[in-house]
């Protein structure tokens, strides 16, 4: 993760309060600009608008909840390399399970503290990048071995 | 969503299993009458083959040949009858096509075995057997058919004492089969009454049972949302307290009075999230256990905006036009008050477009009641009351329905049918709660799609308040008032 550069994270969640809290409190944690989103069909259209480096996700809301937005997500080739994080009042094992079954790269549970969620994501922004390095990477020795072979 | 999928198919299990005693007895009855029938029938039916056989190859008397044949034939009929009227639980009559049967089966060889001078072992044989068919009765129901069978039964008996030959000890012979016969009758009599004093008591266990896993159940659901809700208010409130930890953000005095402000708006959201969880488990029962004080409508308005669940309700950008004057104020209590207020205007947000506007409103109006005077004619009473409306532009209710509304659980048709979320005890309980209050609750709509609906909910003034004589013209409304108070 390049210390300088400027991260852009979409925060999905219908509390307006916290959506308040982290667009000003993230920002103080480190580089990070905060666009946020009300409901899962707000997060859907803000994504494919801001394209961030990573999202936060709340799982209950209104019409298109948290699980069923993850999955959308994870569903297009456009969006499923988004580092996801899941963020939840639902404390029970089973909600946990369904979180992370649907996809996310990390599943907190509600109340998180502002740093440790800054944490999360520059956590969650480098495993993905890392993991798209070698990607690419495996994706360039195919082409190397496809273009010996032919 | 899982988890409340769950709950549904887990108590709809439980439902079904729940039977009453009226349920296991009616089972129980079945079950027996199926089995006595089958078995009555087999031994009807053998018994009159057999004797029709006896008389046909001993002594050939075509007459009781017959007559064995046919009841071989309609003994057993009458007892698969009586298994087809149990299985359609017609249980009383099952049962007496089957003691009818039965006692037939007694009767008739009875009968035919002292006309043609049987040993008398086999007549007693046939007298001792009449006890069973009362057994049969009382097994299957209750005390009154005991006794119709023992004095049927005993009828039976006599006639077949009469036709015993006259010098044989008839009285002795009746008295001791009627003592039999009171014997058995008297002992199943003891035993239904034990058995419909356990039955009452299965329904007590039942109904105790019921209420413990509702109660079980409401306790669940309570955690699990107190649990949920105050996760995010407490999130809001630590994470302002910790920007507040980084020395840049005290640095400047309007970034600290910003901070400071928004955690303590937080706070002041925990608490009153605190006080409407602990406040909705009440629900309807002991909400007149208050002690009224001042409250501000604003406030309260304020409050309830703030109360109203993001899942039922979307507030974001909704136009809420709210011209209530920080000095009115009610006497009540601020939590009634913040539910009201908190069902109305989610209410008004749920069932109008997002494009209309919600507006709320508060003022001092002149009450005009009847109450009785003195020498108990009707006389206008009037009082100075606080009058708050909430109007939406919404679809409107239509006024044959309007009454219906603040009914326990009542939604519109309409409405059940649309995907709006509701549970149709808000209005209900805001009715409850206005009118603990003294005050009363009712709704204007012309059941137009565009005009909306108007709710006013009247409470009193603070005392000393009461007697001022001005009072504010009500707004022009351009919807027919149709409902009046409840």
């Amino acid at each position: 993760m390049d210390a300088e550069k400027q991260y852009t994270v979409l925060i999905v969640d219908d509390n307006p309060d916290l959506l308040r809290l982290l667009s000003m409190g993230l920002p103080d944690m480190g580089n990070y600009e905060v666009v946020t989103a009300a409901d899962g069909i707000e997060g859907l259209t803000k994504f494919f608008e801001v394209r961030p480096d990573c999202m936060v996700i709340d799982v209950m809301m209104p019409g298109l909840d948290g699980v069923q937005l993850v999955r959308t997500l994870r569903g297009d080739p456009d969006s499923a390399f988004t580092p996801l994080i899941m963020l939840t009042a639902m404390v029970q094992d089973k909600d946990k399970f369904i979180g992370m079954a649907a996809g996310v790269d990390q599943y907190l549970t509600k109340p998180v503290m502002t740093s440790e969620l800054a944490k999360a994501i520059e956590y969650a922004i480098h495993l993905a990048d890392a993991e798209r390095e070698k990607f690419y990477r495996s994706l360039a020795e195919e082409q190397l071995s496809d273009n010996a072979a032919s | 969503m899982i988890d409340q999928e769950t709950n549904t198919t887990e108590t709809e299990a439980a439902e079904e299993k729940l039977i009453t005693s009226r349920d296991y007895d009616l089972t129980r009855q079945i079950g027996l009458l199926t089995l006595f029938g089958v078995g009555a029938a087999a031994l009807m039916f053998v018994i009159s083959i057999a004797l029709a056989t006896l008389y046909l190859f001993g002594t050939p008397n075509t007459d009781i040949v017959f007559t064995m044949g046919g009841l071989a034939l309609a003994l057993p009929g009458l007892a698969g009858l009586s298994i087809w009227l149990a299985r359609n639980r017609h249980i009383t009559i099952a049962t007496l096509c089957l003691v009818v049967a039965l006692a037939i089966t007694n009767f008739v060889p009875h009968l035919i075995a002292i006309q043609t001078e049987r040993p008398p072992l086999e007549i007693v044989l046939f007298f001792a057997s009449y006890p069973l068919v009362i057994l049969v009765s009382g097994v299957l129901t209750n005390r009154t058919m005991i006794i119709i069978t023992t004095v049927a039964v005993n009828i039976l008996s006599l006639v077949a004492i009469t036709t015993l030959p006259s010098n044989s000890i008839q009285g002795e012979i009746y008295v001791a089969v009627t003592a039999q016969q009171l014997l058995t009758a008297g002992i199943l009599l003891l035993f239904a009454g034990g058995y419909q004093q356990t039955l009452r008591k299965l329904d007590e266990a039942i109904g105790q049972y019921e209420r413990a896993r509702q109660l079980d159940e409401l306790k669940e659901q309570f955690i699990t949302s107190v649990n949920h809700e105050l996760r995010n208010p407490v999130m809001a409130m630590l994470g302002y307290l910790e920007l507040l930890k980084l020395p840049k953000n005290r640095e400047s005095h309007d970034r600290l009075d910003l901070i400071v402000g928004e955690a303590n708006k937080a706070g002041q959201n925990l608490r009153a999230l605190l006080n409407s969880i602990l406040e909705t488990r009440r629900l309807d029962q002991g909400a007149e256990n208050f002690i009224p004080q001042m409250v501000s409508v604003s406030d309260s308005v304020h409050d309830s905006i703030r109360m109203i669940d993001p899942r039922e309700a979307a507030l974001a950008g909704r136009d809420l036009r709210i011209r209530v004057p920080t000095n009115v104020t009610i006497w009540g209590d601020p939590i009634l008050l913040q539910q009201i207020m908190t069902n109305l205007i989610s209410n008004a947000i749920k069932y109008s477009g997002t494009e209309s506007r919600v507006d709320i409103t508060a003022l001092q109006v002149v009450d005009l009641q009847e109450a009785k005077g003195r020498w108990g004619r009707k006389e206008p009473v009037s009082r100075l009351m606080v009058e708050i409306l909430v109007r939406d532009y919404g679809l409107g209710v239509p006024p044959e329905q309007a009454q219906l509304l603040f009914q326990r659980f009542a939604r519109l048709p309409r409405d059940l049918a649309s995907n709006v979320v509701g549970n149709g005890l808000g209005l209900y309980l805001c009715r409850v709660f206005a009118e603990v209050m003294g005050g009363r609750i009712w709704l204007e709509s012309a059941g137009v799609s565009g005009k909306g609906t108007t709710f006013h909910v009247r409470l009193p003034l603070p005392p000393g308040q009461e007697q001022a004589t001005q009072a504010n013209p009500e707004p022009a409304s351009d919807s027919i008032p149709v409902t009046s108070q409840l």
